[in-house]
């Protein structure tokens, strides 16, 4: 039999009722969507005093020189481990008597001044795996005793039922979904530019695009058994064209008084990040990226303008954030894989190493130093760092009293949280 | 349909060991049967490929450009008649993954894909000889500056987790005595490889729990003999040509021959093409396209003639950026070239090139003379062209629905200029917005 042109209108929206066109996200996690369902299978349920707080991943992927980050220029150890890459006494920014930060981080340096930075000390985990790959998983994960391929943010999304609220409970900044996001279930999207994101068709035939969105609609919609690939090909599409509209609106509603620094390429995800945050979708988690750390030779320069461009990007996000209004609500927290060596290496730059100390950034801190810093005179056989605080005490800390969710729901086993917050819960 | 035809297996083929195919090439390589169509595909320096290297040098490229450099690159693709000669290059470029962005010299760059292209299917250890001496190497991964005394670790941890035995299978003090046995493999002042003696580090070391005047070649042979290094790469070749879980007896079979074939890339892709696995049921559609594999099998299935210099960008927003692959260990591929905006990306040039209606602009495709050639005058006979020149045939039958009543809402389609303008070329960019066009 022929379909008339109503009767594919009609059908269409038929499908939309029934909810077969549902964004995928909220499908696949069909029993976030029931509460009672949720209560069974033992999910945390979110402190809803904490439900609409956001946090913004940092990836420093590469692996950050945590010791030229926040440099111990106190302890002469340092200055003999990094005859060439050492930073001088007079050149850091000071925190303590023998602590200080990169003099490219003074924007991070102001804002510590004024009580909204928390800098967690000698960050890593057990067995330190000094592969980039393996560490990033690790760090994503969660999980350095086993291949857990879930991201604990992804768990994250899994118990804390956010996929009810909006269309978008979390966006991957860039062209790669960040694996700290994966879980079975949610596919978060990743978007490297609002503008572009969205399906074209053909602009001589304008009319034509609602037929062609109706009939991938309609295409994708199709419930079967698929092989992976193709579940996540449909999932992702679904998922697409659900975010698009309402990123594309985002995207023309944003305007800012805020400079943020051209030629940095943090600052332009944090900018995108903002943009989705003035859009009110309800989008509660975000990952961005700055990459170039991994500086095993000639570091001194590169390493600068990565601090520059940290510091400066997370000081423009800041500002526009106030200018949002959302200060309040929104942390931000840096990471890398690892550190590097403590002995500099023969080219000017480090190898591969463990214990990093982290930023905790926004209005919500306790600002100060946290943990201890590693000790120079007391490296481990490979001359690494020893870590002084699991990275798991970190998450716990952000999951428990930020992000509102039971921290045992998502990391595996207890982690003492760390008290970064000025009041309890 | 499925594998179930000469045609759909050697369409199979030429999806993996090609970049897909133009209608023509199809035919070809069809006439010469699934067997004959792999012996030409991997003995391909008995193809002539001269048309193209003679086409090359009227493109008036510049080498210092690294934009000009993907451009060369992904135009032969396109065009060459040796496509396995260039994957295996992709391939190598995936595995020693190097990148532009630390390397900044295009000229070298395109000196290591042309190390790439030689060694294509040759000895793995003769590459891997070649891949440590190669200057964009030596300065991706630092080992320029591997001094006797001060030792650089990087080149010596990848070589390892990376390029041959894998994670696991090494400690921390192995990679630590194979940078000193790395010592002195440098550049001179023009870049060119040099081996500086008085760099090496020649005293004893211990390597995989033996003490001796290991030097770089030694490491890399004893590299190369590791039963882990036949498996890893056996496993990554068949990954990156039938599906992603091979079982254990298919990676013996293969780290076998690796083995006895003394480390020949060939006779594993011989014996991966030719296995039992390649025409299975279990590896149809079962890859996720590589963006490049997405952007060039698309532009020959719809013949498209004319290529903008722009073109590498579009596999680029798809998160497949030539010469510049994120990190060493290369683009993660499989499921990560997966996501709301590389699809957009995938879709959106669909468009770009369902819609290109201006003969002498690039993307230009000629939908109606394809039409008119074809001699597809309903819409049934239109949806089933596409989908079988697109993706052979492999979409459901609600799917195959949803296009007829795309093209004909009404129930009736009329097939001219204007309708063909109008829709058909519309069918064309939802036929490649298919789940199945993403696929294999």
């Amino acid at each position: 039999m022929a379909f008339t042109r109503r009767d594919f209108l009609k059908r269409a929206a038929l499908l939309v009722a029934s909810g077969l066109s549902t964004p995928a996200f909220l499908t696949r996690t069909a029993v976030a969507l029931d509460p009672q369902a949720a209560a069974e299978q033992g999910f945390g349920v979110l402190d809803p005093t904490k439900a609409s707080n956001i946090l913004v991943v940092v990836q420093l992927s590469g692996g950050n020189d945590g010791l030229n980050t926040l440099v111990p220029f106190g302890d002469p150890a340092y200055a003999q481990l990094r005859p060439n890459l050492g930073l001088k006494p007079a050149e850091a920014l000071p925190l303590t008597d023998g602590l200080g930060l990169h003099p490219n981080l003074a924007r991070l340096k102001d804002l510590y001044d004024q009580g909204r930075v928390a800098i967690v000390q000698g960050v890593g985990y057990p067995n330190p795996d000094r592969s980039h790959f393996r560490s990033m998983d690790i760090w994503h994960s969660a999980r350095p005793d086993t291949f857990e391929r879930s991201g604990w943010l992804g768990r994250y999304l899994e118990a804390c039922q956010c996929g009810q609220e909006g269309a978008l409970p979390a966006l991957s900044v860039g062209d790669q979904l960040n694996t700290l996001f994966w879980t079975q279930t949610i596919l978060v999207p990743a978007v490297s530019n609002l503008g572009a994101f969205s399906f074209q068709t053909d602009t001589r035939y304008r009319n034509d695009r609602q037929f062609q969105l109706r009939t991938l609609q309609n295409i994708y919609a199709q419930t079967g058994t698929w092989s992976p690939y193709e579940a996540l090909i449909r999932q992702g599409t679904l998922n697409a064209l659900a975010a698009s509209e309402q990123l594309h609106r985002a995207a023309e509603g944003y305007q800012t008084p805020v400079q943020y620094p051209a030629n940095n390429p943090l600052a332009n995800q944090l900018k995108m990040v903002a943009q989705v945050l003035a859009a009110n979708l309800g989008t509660r988690l975000f990952s961005v990226q700055l990459g170039g750390f991994d500086t095993h030779g000639n570091q001194k320069n590169p390493h600068a303008t990565l601090m520059k461009h940290l510091a400066e990007a997370l000081d423009a996000f800041l500002q526009d954030l106030a200018n949002l209004k959302q200060q309040d609500q929104v942390l931000i927290m840096t990471f890398s894989e690892f550190g590097r060596r403590a002995r500099e290496n023969g080219s000017g730059g480090t190898d591969h190493g463990t214990a990093e100390p982290l930023f905790v950034v926004g209005n919500r801190v306790q600002g100060g130093l946290y943990g201890e810093y590693p000790s120079l005179g007391d490296l481990d056989r490979n001359g690494d760092l020893k870590f002084k605080l699991d990275f798991r005490s970190v998450y716990a800390a952000l999951l428990r009293d930020h992000l509102g969710a039971d921290p045992s729901r998502v990391l595996a086993g207890s982690f003492e949280p760390v008290g970064l917050f000025p009041t309890p819960g | 349909m499925a594998l179930d035809s000469e045609r759909s297996k050697v369409a199979h083929l030429l999806r993996r060991a090609s970049f897909g195919s133009t209608e023509a090439e199809l035919d070809e390589y069809a006439a010469l049967g699934f067997a004959g169509a792999l012996d030409r595909l991997l003995n391909y320096e008995q193809v002539d490929n001269s048309a193209l290297e003679q086409q090359l040098p009227g493109l008036q490229l510049d080498f210092t450009k690294i934009e000009d450099g993907k451009f060369w690159w992904l135009y032969r693709m396109l065009h060459t008649r040796r496509p396995l000669q260039e994957k295996m290059a992709l391939f190598w470029h995936t595995h020693f993954a190097t990148a532009n962005s630390k390397v900044g010299n295009p000229p070298l760059m395109l000196r290591q894909l042309q190390l790439f292209h030689e060694h294509a299917l040759d000895s793995f250890e003769v590459l891997l000889q070649k891949v440590l001496r190669d200057p964009a190497m030596l300065i991706w991964l630092d080992n320029r500056l591997n001094r006797k005394g001060n030792p650089n670790e990087n080149f010596a941890r990848e070589v390892m987790e990376l390029f041959t035995v894998g994670l696991g299978n090494y400690t921390e003090a192995d990679i630590k005595e194979a940078a000193r046995a790395f010592s002195g493999y440098t550049l001179d002042q023009e870049k060119r490889f040099v081996f500086n003696p008085r760099a090496h580090d020649a005293g004893p070391k211990t390597f995989f729990g033996e003490t001796r005047n290991w030097d770089a070649d030694d490491v890399l042979a004893a590299l190369v003999r590791q039963p882990a290094t036949a498996r890893f790469l056996s496993a990554k070749l068949f990954r990156f040509f039938v599906y992603g879980s091979p079982d254990q007896a298919t990676l013996d079979r293969l780290a076998e021959t690796f083995v006895t074939s003394d480390f020949s890339t060939r006779a594993v892709v011989r014996a991966i093409l030719s296995g039992p696995e390649f025409l299975s049921p279990q590896a149809y559609h079962a890859l996720a396209k590589q963006p490049v594999e997405l952007v060039v099998g698309t532009l020959k299935a719809l013949d498209v003639a004319n290529v903008g210099r722009d073109v590498t960008q579009f596999a680029r927003r798809m998160g497949q950026d030539l010469l510049n692959p994120p990190d060493v260990s290369g683009w993660k591929g499989g499921e990560r070239w997966i996501n709301a905006a590389t699809l957009f990306e995938r879709f959106n040039f669909a468009n770009r090139l369902a819609t290109g209606r201006d003969p002498a602009k690039p993307y230009f495709a000629d939908v109606a003379a394809q039409v008119q050639s074809k001699g597809l005058s309903s819409a049934e006979a239109l949806v089933d062209y596409y989908t079988g020149l697109l993706v052979d045939g492999d979409l459901t039958p609600e799917a195959r629905q949803a296009l007829l009543d795309y093209l004909a809402p009404d129930g009736a389609f009329v097939v001219d200029e204007r309708s063909i303008d109008a829709r058909v070329r519309g069918l064309v960019h939802l036929v490649m917005a298919l789940p199945t066009y993403q696929l294999a």
